[in-house]
């Protein structure tokens, strides 16, 4: 084994190592930014007006229906 | 005749080890090697061993931070449901205005007698009346198909055209009570004109409407 050998060796393993942590790194990234509650169940949470608009409602009694 | 001996591990890979020795024995090579396996060994190590712990670590507090604002947001919607319940049962008796000014089917055939009905009582006639075809139960096969309409399209719409015709007072009474009609319909388009006689002129008018009414799918 030359020196050459050697110095490309270690750069080999040095490249290896550091691909191997970004891609742990970016995989624990995605981990953090994924949702773990479903899609139907955040529809189901979304949020509800309780409030009605009694003054429509009073606009439409006071109209006529010709029946 | 004699048997074939099997040469072992260790005479089979001698000669490796003994190229293997010379190179070794220099210490900038055994640092080499030893930097080269440690890098590799951290590599199986994180690959294997940190990243399936990491991952769970992080996953399992991602979900407890997920399901304590989804718990929170469950309490809002009981709470919001409890409260539009009472809401809902202090209207309750009303809620039949709503099905009347916007209702689930085209109810075209109602909404023609009514319109037949604000005609008479304005003193005015419909001479005309053209309404486009209409499902008559505008509804998907299936629940679930229905609410994937109602998503999509909340409101249909559909158009109706119209003569009448009557003096000019007669038609104003019939446009306004056009207007103070419970069922929502929305004036696209009218035009006026005088209708004649044979030689002379009268004071009977011709209204040429264009309505849109609309039906909830929800």
């Amino acid at each position: 084994m030359n020196m050459d050998d050697d110095r490309d060796l270690l750069l080999v393993a040095i490249f290896t190592t550091l691909t191997v942590f970004l891609w742990v790194f970016f995989e624990l990234v995605k981990t953090t930014k994924t949702s773990t509650v479903a899609s139907p169940l955040q529809k189901v949470v979304s949020p509800l007006t309780s409030k009605i608009d009694v003054d429509v409602l009073e606009e439409l009694e006071s109209r006529s229906t010709y029946d | 005749m004699k048997p074939e001996v099997q040469p072992s591990l260790n005479t089979q890979f001698h000669k490796y080890y003994k190229r293997l020795q010379p190179a070794l024995k220099k210490p900038k090579n055994r640092a080499t090697t030893t930097a080269v396996f440690s890098f590799l060994a951290i590599s199986l190590f994180a690959l294997y061993a940190i990243r399936p712990t990491a991952q769970t670590i992080i996953y399992l507090r991602r979900e407890i931070a997920d399901k304590t604002v989804l718990n929170q947001q469950m309490e809002n919607k009981i709470t919001a449901l409890i409260e539009a319940q009472a809401t809902y049962e202090t209207i309750q008796d009303r809620v039949g205005i709503i099905e009347q000014a916007l209702p689930d089917n085209p109810d075209a055939v109602i909404l023609a007698r009514q319109l037949r009905n604000l005609a008479s009582v304005s003193n005015a006639s419909i001479s005309a009346m053209q309404i486009p075809g209409l499902p008559i139960i505008a509804q998907e096969a299936t629940p679930g198909a229905r609410l994937a309409a109602a998503a999509a399209k909340p409101l249909e719409e559909y158009p109706i055209t119209m003569v009448v015709t009557g003096p000019y007072a007669s038609l104003e009474a019939f446009l306004d009570g056009l207007l103070k009609m419970r069922r929502i319909t929305n004036i696209d388009a009218l035009s006026m004109k005088p209708t004649f006689k044979l030689g002379s002129s009268s004071d009977i008018l011709q209204l040429n409407v264009k309505l849109k009414s609309y039906y909830s799918r929800q």
